[in-house]
């Protein structure tokens, strides 16, 4: 198992694409351990990550979130959040929470929010005053959000392993999504008051009203999504196409939707939603060899033999979820992990949909927390600052959203709120 | 750039162009078919019972082929840790030095995957099978072979593509021992936009 691990580690400081290094470590693993003959079977495992109904969500709810970019609503969502917040000190770092938060709810990805937003977001930041790595960072651990609030690629990801349910885990979603948010503003307004960040006028009262008008129909688009899941009008991977539907009338309806751009968006997704589905196609590698040599047994008796404390197996479970996190992306760790999460839901006897939120939020952090937080390099090249910088930056933030993880692990009511609220 | 030959520039391009139109109008079908879906079984009560499975092949396609193409664009999540410690020219070599275990591996798999296809001759895409008999009144008897024969050629370009950008960054990066942005990315593109 430790080969498997060198290997990889070695391939990934390298150069070599994440998705890559899991493919080829795997596969030497198995030759490694004197299993080469199964290596036959690979590219059956390869298929099989692709070839599932629910991953057709992947493509489709990135779409969804390029037309809504394209089209115009990212810019509508910025105006808006301005409205709302713009006036306090230092209004453009609440504008950036909240814009992420409202983006959140019609993207399923943290990444894409990251993109489409920071290159909006963090210009007019270090327009106001703010240092540059500090916005970047904000749109880095902001984005954390994308994938916690509804809409969720990852959520969908974890129900269709697990057998959860999605509507419920999207549901559950909504309270760590606000937890993060409000979080993050008190965070903010803080450092603006310390660093004297500036103030802008706030806007007029028609002003707002209208910014509120133009943006209204997009913010719908969560509420559809979950009212038709949960309803059971519609799957998940149909709620996902209907995100789409939606995306393009709203989009041609503003007129700020083309045929080119349309079919600019339909492309880039292709390989956007390829980058993502050639990682779950090699993680279904690396987790049927780790099968073949039992690897999740050997690492839930590890674990039980330090302690048989179920609240000490929560924290440590949460600590090697963060530390993979820090070098792997959501979907394969859930795709690795999955037999290991199971058992120890069994022996902790948490609720599967409060025990998912608690997973997901954890994995999805760690796309903000270095060496490879894809959020902090996306967030450092739209704004030109070293990722170092950028990462001092995210740190306090991270620590925030460590802070709702353990609120969320510890009180089953703050996730549970809404499932609940609405069963 | 400039050394490159004309036919070879021109083939590169169509390549390109031929690739980026099938993953869009992949992506346009399956948009499509699950909407039409969505629609059949809420406003005319009926059901497209291929619509599922035409879409999870039209995903595996989808997937492998636009591989490559995504790999050069620089959309592969890669974590450079000890190439951005390396001058130009050494990082070149590092990159030369770990296509060899890429390649090896992806000529591999795409071999498998090739013989993994081939034991599928005999069966046929039920989907496929339907449309074509309420079309025509004949089963269309086309292998799913034909499915996982993406594999093979999906993994075969993007070896392809991982040589390719070492030998269009040989030049700027050993030669002239130049950074080497995202640059022969766009370079591969550029005919495209």
């Amino acid at each position: 198992m430790s080969s498997f691990f060198l290997l990889f580690a070695g391939f990934l400081a390298t150069g070599v694409p994440i998705a890559l290094a899991l493919g080829i470590a795997g596969t030497a693993y198995l030759y490694l351990s004197g299993n080469g003959m199964m290596a036959l079977m690979l590219p059956q495992r390869m298929i099989a990550g692709v070839d599932q109904f629910v991953l057709l969500t992947i493509p489709l709810f990135l779409l969804a979130g390029a037309l809504m970019n394209v089209g115009g609503v990212t810019e509508r969502i910025v105006t808006f959040a301005r409205a709302m917040v713009g006036h306090r000190r230092g209004g453009m770092s609440s504008v950036s929470i909240l814009s992420s938060g409202f983006f959140a709810g019609i993207s399923g990805s943290a990444t894409a929010e990251a993109s489409a937003l920071g290159s909006i977001l963090i210009p007019s930041m270090a327009k106001q005053g703010m240092p540059p790595a500090y916005a970047a960072a904000l749109i880095a651990v902001s984005s954390v959000m994308g994938p916690i609030i509804p809409p969720s690629i990852t959520m969908i990801i974890y129900g269709v392993l697990s057998g959860a349910s999605i509507g419920q885990l999207f549901l559950a979603g909504i309270m760590p999504g606000i937890g993060i948010a409000v979080g993050l503003l008190i965070y903010a307004s803080w450092r603006a008051r310390r660093d004297g960040f500036p103030v802008t006028p706030r806007m007029t009262a028609r002003e707002r009203l209208a910014a509120t008008r133009r943006t209204l129909p997009a913010l719908l688009l969560p509420l559809i999504i979950l009212v038709g899941i949960k309803a059971g009008i519609f799957t998940p991977t149909e709620a996902a196409a209907v995100a789409v539907g939606y995306a393009l009338i709203i989009g041609f309806v503003y007129r700020d939707l083309t045929i080119a751009r349309v079919w600019e968006a339909l492309i880039a997704t292709a390989l956007v939603s390829t980058s993502i589905l050639f990682i779950t196609s090699m993680a279904s590698i690396v987790s049927f060899v780790f099968t073949l040599e039992q690897v999740p047994q050997l690492i839930a008796d590890a674990m039980l033999s330090l302690t048989e404390n179920p609240w000490m197996i929560l924290l440590l479970l949460n600590i090697f979820l963060l530390v993979l996190g820090m070098f792997l992306e959501p979907i394969s760790i859930l795709i690795l992990t999955m037999p290991i999460l199971m058992k120890f839901q069994a022996l902790i006897g948490m609720d599967p949909v409060h025990f998912g939120t608690m997973v997901v939020l954890n994995v999805v952090i760690g796309m903000a927390t270095p060496p490879v937080g894809i959020l902090l390099f996306i967030a450092s090249a739209i704004s030109g600052e070293p990722v170092g910088k950028v990462i001092r930056e995210a740190m306090p933030m991270v620590g925030v959203c460590l802070l709702v993880l353990t609120v969320i692990a510890l009180v089953p009511q703050v996730s549970l709120f809404f499932p609940s609220f609405l069963n | 750039m400039q050394d490159r030959t004309g036919p070879l520039t021109r083939f590169v391009a169509s390549y390109i162009w031929l690739v980026r139109t099938l993953a869009g109008v992949s992506m346009l079908l399956i948009v499509v078919i699950m909407l039409a879906q969505v629609f059949w079984r809420y406003i005319l009560g009926g059901s497209l019972i291929w619509a599922e499975e035409l879409c999870r092949y039209l995903l595996i396609w989808q997937t492998f082929l636009v591989l490559g193409l995504a790999f050069s664009k620089g959309e592969f999540v890669v974590l450079e840790f000890v190439p951005s410690l390396l001058s130009p020219r050494l990082r070149w070599l590092l990159k030369a030095v770990m296509a060899v275990p890429i390649v090896v591996f992806l000529g591999l798999m795409a071999w498998y995957g090739w013989d993994f296809a081939s034991r599928f001759d005999r069966q046929t895409i039920p989907a496929l099978d339907f449309i074509w008999t309420a079309l025509s009144g004949e089963a269309l008897g086309l292998s799913i072979r034909w499915v996982y024969v993406s594999v093979t050629v999906g993994l075969a370009l993007l070896a392809l593509h991982v040589l390719g950008d070492l030998a269009v960054s040989f030049r700027r990066q050993v030669i002239n021992n130049l950074e080497d942005t995202a640059s022969d990315a766009d370079c591969t593109a550029a005919g495209t936009t």
